[in-house]
């Protein structure tokens, strides 16, 4: 432990069980064209509109995030998980506040202008 | 060329002698004294944090000068009707350089020289989590604040305001490069802040020694991680604003500008977005010196720990959810202003818990003034004001009244100065004797105290009434007639004060290095916290052996089991070799080229500015391709140190 | 700020050899902090973002959104980023089973389709400008090309940041420092990835519509 990173290991240990084949992977890739293509098939094929559209293609851009960060981004293996759940909560949260937030104070200005 | 460098006024003539003659000097001093190579390898190429504390601290004493002479120009040029001591013009320039510097070449580097000073030391580190990325912010500040303090001299200060709002810094208003010099070296600068939020996020989260729980931390490191949190998701709105207003100047696109469907409201909007959350990043680490102090100096435990956590935590997100009290004015309707009214009304409610556990922490303690404590007493009436005008200031109609008038330049003043320069005072005397090795001299710095406090009474009370008379901000000078003469003259007495207050700082430092008191023991205070338990300054690895914590003030709970002279000595047989990261050139030089990147955009000279940036990403990779950025110092070396520093 | 620090000895270290290699010796600080940096990334977007939103509809009377959007061409860069994002995955699920020739092959793969996807995009961009539709014309499209654009400009750093780290792999192989930098690179193209997803659904898909 006393030696770093650089002296040691120039091997890779097989010290983590990764499955067998990329099972995890390939889900999330299907589910990741899934999302986009019913996203698509919803807004250019004209099967929803207005608020209703916005809404369904939103939530499935918020199901992509869920995709990216579990299946490939692993956020909850190993050590440090909680703090890295905590900061992208943080992050969304404060995203949600700055996005949202400039739309309803701007929308007056909008008006005016 | 010709508008290359300001000419014109007699008092930038002498600015510019003045450069010359301290550049020479400076030059010629390490020529003489065989200094270039110490200077490169001791501090320009340091990751060293308890040298870049000291040199975050140097720099914000400097910017402290520049900017309060600033401020004593425009009082002298207000304290009478009809004063034609600086033009209109010169007067924007000097209010714009005055809130900018001591916002962000001021208060953050100060700030960023208490984190480096302390949070490694009071978790049991051997340094922070990136001690090279600790080096690149330094020098990115450093150099962001270089490009901004040579405008004056070359090329001409930016004049919009600290806030610099478009559409009047659009090009079309403001040509020149002056708003450049503001875009460029408050961007390159707020890089380097967000680099030291993420750095000591991580420190605290990851570095902490053995045994430290979080709810073991000293409640400064917990004000830093609440101030952190403030910088990551506050800083990039700014870096975004900047960004946009920069494409507006340079490239010609049409965020903010009056024509083809621009909104100047929304880069107010992002910039708030950012300002206000500033004010508590710069304001809690602040609230945290002073939960130390008062502890310290009181000779107990903190009161109300788990409170002061919450209300730090609550104070960053809350703080963050009240940003349109800035604009109220804009008129984004009733119920925005209302809401934003409310939520910061409702911050109001954790600082007062504070403020009362502060309270109860000093009741029945052997409360003793040293300067520390004496600044932590000052803040405290201080507070309290700015705390009671800014509820009046954010009832969203009776801003309609105050915004922008002199009401409002004595209310930030408040609470930037009775809030954070009194705070990172009180943390600057704390933390001199372990960053130095002496204490700085009681006398002196109690006059310091006497004349800034009082001037400062002096002159912000009166701006109060000011303004309720009308006297609107950023005014370069006003009729006779007014009824505004007594008042501003005071006030102008009450900014000598605080200026005389400054130089007794100046001196007791210069008095203190050759006099002060040296501190042998390490432990001057009688402090709680780990930092105490090192000697003063601490060995580069400041800790021989890693400590393993058991309760909160974890140093008193040492000493008060009588085991502090055993807990002092180090069994040499047991020592380790120590994992120590090694000093670098490259974050030095990134930082001079994303100065010749800045510069060269401020001017508009394309080719400088991809030279510029180029050296940039040469910089980058070539840290990325290096193998061995770190090294092991042996035990006999670790031993020999020890030793001379009586701890075997 | 690509740079992250090689740490400190970790001295959480306990059950070091259970972890996956790239968070060992110091690795996990440097992990948290690129997390951290995304954070602030994701910020730096969400301006972004916010501006495009109040700005869309300020077309000043040029060309507007549902005029100048291309479908298939959002479309195919769309699913080229998200392979991209899957490949990119795979070349770290190689490296943890310590496979360096499947790790690079995955990772030049993830570059030639990041390639293909600013090459794209660049090209959408030159037929829209040729068209009059520059950043200069109006609000709408200054926030367009600003948002886009920038996340363009993550996409070509990735592929530069991808292709420095190709040859360190190729001539070293892996240890616990080239894992680390593979790992975080690859969190950081998920990340645009997600982006991405944000700019396909609320400037393209919405905007069309
Ligand atoms: C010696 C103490 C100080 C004095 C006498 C002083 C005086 C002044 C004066 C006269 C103005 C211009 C008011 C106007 O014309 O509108 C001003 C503005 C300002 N000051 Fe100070 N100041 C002091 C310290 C500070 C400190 C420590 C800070 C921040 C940490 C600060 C932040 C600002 C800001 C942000 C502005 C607004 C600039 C603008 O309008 O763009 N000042 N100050
Ligand atoms: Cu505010």
């Amino acid at each position: 432990m006393a030696n770093s990173a650089v002296s040691q290991s120039t091997n890779l240990e097989p010290q983590f069980h990764e499955e067998a084949f990329p099972w995890k992977h390939i889900i999330g890739y299907v589910l990741s064209l899934v999302l986009t293509g019913a996203a698509l098939w919803c807004a250019l094929g004209y099967h929803l509109r207005g608020s209703a559209l916005i809404v369904t293609i939103l939530a499935m851009a918020v199901l992509q995030i869920v995709v990216q960060l579990f299946l490939f981004m692993h956020l909850t293996e190993s050590d440090g998980t909680r703090a890295h759940v905590w900061t992208i909560c943080l992050g969304f949260f404060f995203t949600f506040v700055v996005v949202a937030g400039t739309i309803w104070i701007m929308s007056f200005g909008s008006q005016v202008a | 060329m010709k508008n290359f460098f300001v000419t014109g006024d007699p008092m930038i003539y002498a600015s510019d002698v003045l450069i010359v003659l301290v550049l020479v000097g400076i030059i010629f001093t390490l020529t003489y004294f065989k200094k270039w190579g110490w200077l490169w390898r001791e501090w320009l190429t340091t990751v060293d944090h308890k040298k870049i504390a000291i040199m975050y601290l140097i720099c914000a004493i400097l910017m402290l000068f520049r900017g309060g002479v600033d401020a004593e120009l425009m009082r002298t040029q207000l304290a009478v009707p009809n004063n034609h001591l600086l033009s209109a013009e010169h007067y924007d320039q000097i209010f714009t350089t005055h809130g900018t510097i001591m916002i962000l070449f001021m208060a953050m580097p100060i700030l960023f020289a208490m984190f480096n000073a302390a949070v490694p030391l009071q978790i049991g580190a051997r340094d922070v989590a990136f001690p090279y990325l600790n080096a690149v912010s330094f020098w990115l500040f450093f150099f962001g604040a270089l490009l901004f303090n040579i405008s004056f001299v070359i090329g001409g200060s930016p004049d919009a305001g600290w806030t610099s709002y478009p559409p009047l810094t659009e090009l079309q208003f403001d040509p020149g490069p002056g708003e450049n010099y503001y875009l460029l070296a408050v961007q390159i600068s707020g890089f380097g802040s967000i680099a030291t939020g993420i750095n000591f996020m991580a420190t605290i989260l990851k570095m902490r020694a053995p045994g430290m729980t979080l709810m073991k931390m000293p409640l400064f490191c917990w004000s830093v991680l609440a101030s952190c949190i403030v910088i990551l998701f506050a800083f990039p709105a700014l870096t975004g604003a900047l960004l946009l207003l920069t494409l507006d100047r340079v490239v010609g696109t049409h965020f903010f500008t009056m024509l083809a469907g621009g909104n100047p409201m929304q880069f107010i909007n992002l910039f708030w977005i950012w300002g206000h959350p500033e004010v508590y990043i710069v304001v809690l680490p602040a609230f945290g010196i002073y939960s130390e102090v008062v502890s310290t100096f009181s000779s107990k435990r903190v009161f109300g720990y788990k409170s002061m956590v919450f209300s730090l935590m609550a104070i960053a997100v809350v703080g963050y959810l009240t940003w349109v009290h800035h604009f109220f004015t804009m008129g984004a309707g009733a119920d925005v202003n209302a809401f934003f009214a409310i939520s910061t009304m409702c911050v109001g409610i954790p600082t007062g818990v504070k403020v009362f556990n502060w309270l109860l922490t000093m009741f029945r303690g052997r409360i003793r003034l040293n300067l520390p404590m004496l600044w932590t007493l000052g803040f405290i009436p201080n507070f309290a004001l700015a705390g009671a005008t800014g509820v009046m200031l954010a009832a969203a109609p009776g801003d309609y009244q105050y915004h922008n008038s002199y009401f409002l330049v004595a209310h930030f003043h408040q609470a930037l100065i009775g809030g954070v320069v009194y705070g990172m005072l009180a943390g600057m005397y704390y933390w001199w004797p372990k960053l130095f090795g002496f204490v700085l001299d009681e006398r002196l710095g109690k006059w310091a105290f006497w004349f800034f406090n009082i001037g400062f009474y002096v002159c912000f009370m009166p701006q109060y009434e000011l303004g309720f008379m009308g006297m609107t901000r950023r005014m370069y000078t006003y009729p006779a007639n007014m009824g505004w003469t007594t008042l501003n003259f005071i006030s102008t007495i009450g900014a000598y004060l605080m200026g005389i207050g400054f130089l007794f700082i100046g001196a007791q430092i210069v008095y203190s290095i050759f006099r002060g008191q040296r501190d042998l023991t390490g432990d001057p205070w009688n402090g709680r916290t780990l930092e105490w338990s090192l000697p003063s300054p601490p060995p580069a690895y400041n800790f021989a052996q890693i400590p393993h914590v058991q309760e909160r003030d974890e140093w008193w709970r040492i000493k008060q089991a009588g085991l502090a002279d055993a807990y002092r000595k180090v069994n040499l047989n047991e020592l380790e070799p120590i994992h120590m990261p090694k000093n670098s050139g490259i974050p030095f030089l990134m930082g001079v080229s994303f100065f010749v990147g800045g510069f060269g955009l401020v001017f508009g000279w394309t080719v400088v500015a991809i030279i510029g940036f180029a050296g940039v990403f040469l910089c980058l990779l070539a840290r990325s391709l290096q193998e061995k950025t770190d090294y092991h110092i042996p035990v006999s070396e670790v031993q020999q140190t020890e030793i001379s520093l009586g701890r075997a | 700020m690509a740079v992250m620090e090689q740490t400190l000895k970790d001295l959480h270290g306990a059950g070091e050899h259970r972890k996956p290699l790239e968070y060992t010796h110091g690795g996990s600080v440097n992990i948290l902090g690129f997390w951290l940096f995304l954070a602030t990334d994701l910020m730096v977007f969400a301006t972004l973002f916010a501006t495009y939103l109040i700005l869309k509809t300020h077309t000043d009377g040029g060309p507007t959104a549902a005029g100048i959007f291309d479908i298939p061409g959002y479309v195919a860069e769309t699913f080229i980023l998200l392979t991209s994002s899957f490949t990119c995955g795979l070349a770290t699920y190689s490296m943890r089973k310590n496979a360096k020739a499947a790790a690079l092959t995955w990772l030049a793969i993830t570059m030639a389709l990041g390639l293909a996807f600013v090459g794209l995009e660049a090209s959408e961009f030159a037929k829209d400008v040729a068209d009059g539709a520059t950043m200069q014309r109006s609000a709408f499209l200054s926030a367009f090309y600003t948002l886009v654009g920038t996340h363009g400009a993550h996409v070509s750093l990735g592929i530069l940041w991808m292709a420095s780290l190709f040859f360190q792999i190729a001539r070293r192989g892996f240890d616990a420092v080239r894992a680390r930098k593979l790992f975080v690179v690859g969190l950081y193209w998920h990340f645009l990835d997600i982006v991405w997803v944000f700019i396909f659904t609320v400037v393209y898909t919405m905007g069309v519509r």
